[in-house]
């Protein structure tokens, strides 16, 4: 099996890194060291995150941070190749907008690799796709998890977070 | 070779794998494309999916692209700060103490192509990240190329997940493994199918399939098949993602460990403990205590290669045995899951103190043993983990501050010898060990041995004053003990550091002190020998020429008397700095030329600079402006690569050198000293011996003559009789069966010596173990090799000449084989040459070593069966030979007794009977003539159901007659 190789190879260090893995190529920032957080949110998302979370999270982790895939379609197969490229346990996912599923997904399929799973779910909950159905087996796998919604105040969010990350 | 000669252009140095690299044609098709023009390619997945492997054969693949490639292995790096030392160990830095070890890295491979290959990041991503990234910064021409279960993150970086091997790959590997196990394995219409279900099963995990074929000597492949269906039936999940082969692997090793006996088990998780590879010695050592004895151990590795879970390596003709990281990962939480870790752990490192207790004497100074240092680099691994063990618990201080004290001279020769360096470790270790030690109060003489070692690593790395603190702390404790000879040392080694920091009267003060001590002392010691020199170098500093003089002189004297290639080096090297001093520059010259052999054989790179620095001011002060200022290029590029300071003592003679050679070469100078710095170490060793320095034609260079062989004159020998029952003696005592465990070491033993031109040890696996894979013949071989040399007692009296494997013949002192035909050869000749007048009782005594048949009684091969028949033909021909000269003589009793000897051993050498029976006849024995031709007609009757012969029958008839 190939692992694409076609890709031309970024010669300076300012770049992406990326993984090759499933014949998929994934870019990705990474900062900072520590425990492993993967945070999945769209190029341009509609409602960002509270920059105060950013900074939190950010603060004693190793952040990493992957291009989003260009087709939304295939956001599991990518997210899977991503995960086992980069070989991470105990990783602690942060999705926003259209990644919850598929980290809900990879959680249930391979909870072995991740830590705890963060939700950050729009205001409207009807919307959401996280409902009681999906939320009961991701516990059953033993992975702790926490559904946030956007239209909370920060001041709510962050000891909420402070708290769960400490888990 | 000599280290400086490796130094600029190190050779390939990648693992070495005993098995076949099978299959991943796709995957090093794409790495050999993608890994000259990346940065960093991390090649990531679970642990077994063939990450090291394939880093190999791509490195193999690639190397030609760059100036140069480095490996380094991290698996047994528990330190996220050694990341950086490992890098610049294996490219064979040198550590300064001006730069840390990443600069040192920098500056070594910023402008070179290089490739590095950090193999086993994944315990320290954290570290080999940041490295990774500082390095790839600096140096825009570096391409890493790394082994990890985790990326690494760093910009740039591909992380590239090794995919699990195709169907075909897979099945094919499982042949060939299964084929090195039992080599009459073939995939045939009956097995295939189960073959591919193993490897299906397997999710083409390399090292998993490795596992399964291991067992096809016990269970065919329809059986393993069932087996794994049964063992992972638990484990079904549907998805081929990684995370599902680590659960296979895993589930793979359990079956695997499952099906080992509970003796093996045991074994398995107790080897666990060493760090990179270790010795059958060192496996016995650790490993054995209930339920394991010492056999178990021997025949238990033995299995555990077998079964592919060991592997093995023939090193300098001496077995090394090692876990795979993943294996050894699994064992270790085994050997903590039965609570033996700290039980095994504090064996495996009391093992090490021993040993590096033991080698300590060997090193002082410089090596007197040559390849002790390469025997115990082998194991550099085990004694880094065994050292950091007991800082890392409570309680072990002790045997910390010995680890300190007996690791110095090792670190140091080491350095010389293989280029990097662990004093920077070692300086940690010894602050570590003396808190530990302080907390714990251990005692002030074992403190004082240990700060001693930390102020030898500061004078090694030049930083003076740190070490000058070490040795007055050091010294202190060490006199209130009242340790002599420790406190003679270390006064000689701090009035050295006093020397070089240019405190001339502390140094000499130190120096008077311990001259003082030791004189009381008979010479030859290495203290001498320190003493001499250091109190010599002060001297001539002062202007003390005379005295310069005599103490080097002194420490020649006592180099020649130890055989010490180091102390004889320095003498004549320092003697040639007092004859400069002197004004006799031809003496000078003749020392220097004469020291430079000894520095460039050991490796010594302080002595090398101080031959260097001296053939300069010879050149310069004979005219020679051009080499002299190129040997200052050598000798400057020297000390960068060996990290050996000037002395300050010396600096300004130097520099007024410096000077007067850039006035006579003006604008050439920087040219002529760039040529200089550019030699090989041949190159420099020609310019700097150039007899067409010296202007006395009388001049002549000394020629060199290696010192290190004389003292090994006095040898217990070996003796072995192998006619008839086989006896072995060593010296004085004869080796009993007992001290043999098994007879194969014996027969080895025998084998080696009736080919005394050597055997590969796949000529003797051909013989000894035909039936046995060549993965089973090399380690049947080793451990047999292994037991031979326990009861010899003396491991290079087995050595190995190229492939081939021999009894030093200097050590045997008897083979009755050999003197047998020997001196039976030559007796019949001389029968033959001399007629009547020659003396029969040499023809006797040779005869009389044929105590019995060759290797009698002795369960050996096939192989002795030529031999045995050519010595009985020998023996029943000679003594043919000897009855007939007796009948000539008229002996007829004497020539009967020879006839019966044949037939004794012979009972069917009709025409020996013919001659009993007329030698019985001449000596008036008639009837027993006829009852001899009776027995052998019954006999032949018996056996063969024939008469004797026509002219037989007849003899007989005529003594009937006569009678």
């Amino acid at each position: 099996m190939s692992n694409a190789p076609t890709v031309a190879k970024p010669q300076d260090l300012e770049g992406w890194a990326e993984v090759r893995a499933h014949d998929r190529v994934v870019r990705y920032r990474r900062s900072g060291a520590g425990p492993v957080v993967l945070l999945l949110q769209p190029a341009s998302a509609v409602e960002p995150l509270w920059p105060e979370l950013l900074d939190l999270i950010a603060a004693g982790t190793r952040l990493v941070v992957p291009e989003p895939p260009s087709n939304e379609l295939e956001v599991e197969d990518w997210l899977r190749a991503l995960l086992e490229g980069l070989g991470m346990r105990n990783t602690t996912i942060v999705a926003t907008e259209g990644f919850c599923i598929a980290a809900l997904e990879r959680t249930l399929l391979s909870p072995e690799q991740i830590a705890r799973v963060i939700i950050v779910c729009s205001g409207r909950g009807s919307e959401s796709a996280v409902d009681g159905k999906l939320a009961a087996p991701a516990q059953a796998a033993g992975v702790p998890f926490l559904v946030l919604r956007r239209d909370h105040p920060v001041s709510e969010i962050l000891p909420v977070v402070e708290g769960f990350l400490r888990r | 070779m000599t280290t400086i000669e490796a130094l600029p252009v190190p050779a390939l140095e990648l693992p070495v794998h005993l098995t076949h690299f099978v299959g991943r044609d796709q995957e090093l098709d794409d790495l050999t494309r993608l890994v000259p023009s990346a940065r960093l390619l991390t090649l990531t997945g679970a642990g077994g999916s063939g990450k090291t492997r394939l880093a190999r054969e791509t490195a193999l693949r690639v190397a030609g692209a760059f100036g140069r490639v480095g490996w380094v292995d991290l698996a047994s790096i528990c330190d996220a700060d050694l990341v950086a030392q490992e890098v610049a160990r294996a490219l064979h830095l040198p550590e300064r103490t001006d730069a840390s070890p990443r600069d040192v890295v920098i500056g070594a491979i910023c402008e070179i192509r290089t490739l590095l290959i950090l193999d086993n990041c994944e315990h320290l991503v954290d570290a080999c990240a940041e490295m990774a990234e500082a390095l790839l910064r600096a140096c825009p021409r570096l391409t890493i190329l790394a082994t990890s279960r985790e990326a690494l993150g760093v910009p740039s970086e591909t992380a590239w997940l090794v995919p699990p091997m195709v169907s075909a790959e897979a099945i094919q590997l499982f042949v060939e493994r299964a084929q090195a196990t039992s080599p009459g394995f073939t995939m045939t219409n009956a097995n295939s199918g189960a073959i591919i279900e193993i490897c299906r099963r397997l999710d083409g995990i390399p090292l998993a399939i490795e596992l399964a074929a291991a067992r096809v000597r016990v269970l065919s492949p329809e059986q393993i098949a069932q087996r794994l269906d049964d063992a992972f039936r638990l484990l079904t999940t549907g998805s081929r993602t990684a995370l599902a082969r680590h659960r296979t692997l895993r589930a793979t090793m359990e079956w695997s460990f499952g099906l080992l006996g509970g003796r093996e088990q045991v074994l398995l998780r107790r080897l666990s403990v060493f760090a990179g590879s270790f010795s059958l010695d060192a496996a016995e050592a650790v490993c054995v205590g209930d339920p394991l004895d010492a056999e178990d151990i021997l025949d238990g590795v033995t299995a555990l290669v077998d079964k592919s879970l060991v592997g093995m390596t023939a090193g300098d003709g001496i077995a090394r045995y090692q876990l795979l990281e993943t294996v050894r990962q699994y064992g270790l939480e085994r050997l903590r899951d039965a609570g033996e870790a700290e039980t095994i752990e504090r064996r495996h490192a009391e093992y090490f103190l021993g040993v590096i207790e033991a080698a300590a004497p060997h090193l002082f100074g410089g090596e007197d043993e040559p390849g002790l240092l390469a025997r115990l680099g082998a194991d550099n691994d085990n004694l880094r983990v065994a050292a950091a063990w007991t800082v890392r618990g409570e309680g072990h201080g002790e045997m910390a501050l010995r680890f300190a004290d007996a690791l110095f001279w090792y670190w140091y020769g080491s350095t010389m010898h293989f280029g990097g360096g662990q004093f920077r470790e070692g300086r940690r270790f010894i602050t570590e060990a003396l808190a530990r030690a302080r907390a714990q109060g251990c005692t002030t003489a074992l403190r004082g041995r240990a700060l001693a070692s930390r102020g030898l690593i500061g004078l090694a790395q030049g930083d003076y004053e740190d070490a000058s603190a070490a040795f007055a702390e050091s010294l202190a404790l060490l006199r209130a003990e009242g340790d002599c000879e420790s406190v003679t040392f270390v006064l000689s080694k701090y009035g050295a550091t006093r020397l070089m920091i240019g405190d001339l009267d502390q140094a000499w003060s130190l120096l008077e002190e311990a001259y003082a001590t030791v004189t009381q002392v008979p010479e030859p010691t290495m203290l001498h020998s320190f003493v001499y020199s250091w109190r010599g170098f002060v001297a001539r500093v002062r202007g003390d020429t005379a005295t310069a003089r005599e103490m080097h002189e002194g420490n020649l004297r006592v180099g020649l008397g130890l055989k010490h290639r180091t102390s004889i080096g320095h003498g004549l090297a320092f003697l040639g700095a007092v004859d400069l001093a002197d004004g006799r520059v031809d003496d000078a010259f003749a020392h220097f030329c004469e020291a430079l052999p000894y520095h460039v054989e050991v490796g010594d790179g302080w002595g090398l600079a101080l031959d260097l620095e001296g053939l300069s001011a010879c050149a310069s002060r004979r005219g020679r402006y051009a080499d002299a200022v190129r040997l200052m290029g050598a000798v400057d590029a020297l000390r960068e690569r060996s990290a050996v300071a000037l002395p300050a003592s010396d600096a300004a003679d130097r520099a007024e050198r410096t000077t007067r050679l850039r006035d006579k070469l003006g604008d050439a100078f920087e040219t002529t000293y760039a040529e200089g710095r550019l030699l090989s170490m041949d190159e420099i060793v020609g310019v700097a011996t150039d007899t067409s320095v010296m202007h006395t034609s009388e001049f002549r260079v000394p020629a060199f003559v290696p010192s290190n062989r004389d003292g090994e004159t006095k040898r217990r020998g070996l003796r072995v009789s192998a006619l008839g029952p086989l006896q072995v003696s060593i010296g004085d005592r004869t080796v009993d069966a007992a001290s043999w465990g098994s007879a194969r070491p014996r027969e080895l033993l025998v084998y080696l010596l009736m080919h005394p031109e050597g055997k590969t040890k796949e000529q003797v696996g051909l013989v000894f173990w035909p039936d046995a894979s060549a993965a089973q013949v090399r380690n049947n071989f080793h451990v047999t090799l292994h037991r031979l040399r326990k009861v010899l007692g003396t491991p290079n009296w087995v050595q190995l000449a190229g492939d081939r494997y021999r009894i030093d013949p200097a050590v045997v002192e008897e083979l009755d084989v050999a003197e047998f035909e020997r001196e039976v050869e030559t007796t019949r000749r001389a029968l033959m040459r001399g007629g009547g007048h020659v003396d029969t009782s040499a023809l006797e005594r040779a005869l009389a070593r044929y105590r019995g048949d060759f290797l009698d009684g002795e369960p050996v091969g096939d192989w002795h069966l030529e031999h045995r028949d050519r010595l009985q033909r020998l023996y029943v021909d000679a003594l043919m030979e000897l009855g007939g000269r007796y009948v000539e003589e008229d002996r007829h009793a004497k020539a009967a007794d020879a006839f019966r000897r044949v037939l004794a051993r012979d009972e069917l050498h009709e025409e020996a009977l013919r001659a009993l029976m007329r030698s019985l006849a001449e000596a008036g024995e008639r009837s027993q003539a006829l009852r001899a031709y009776r027995s052998f007609a019954a006999k032949l009757r018996e056996e063969l159901e024939a008469d004797p012969e026509e002219e037989t029958a007849r003899l007989s008839e005529q003594l009937q007659t006569s009678a």
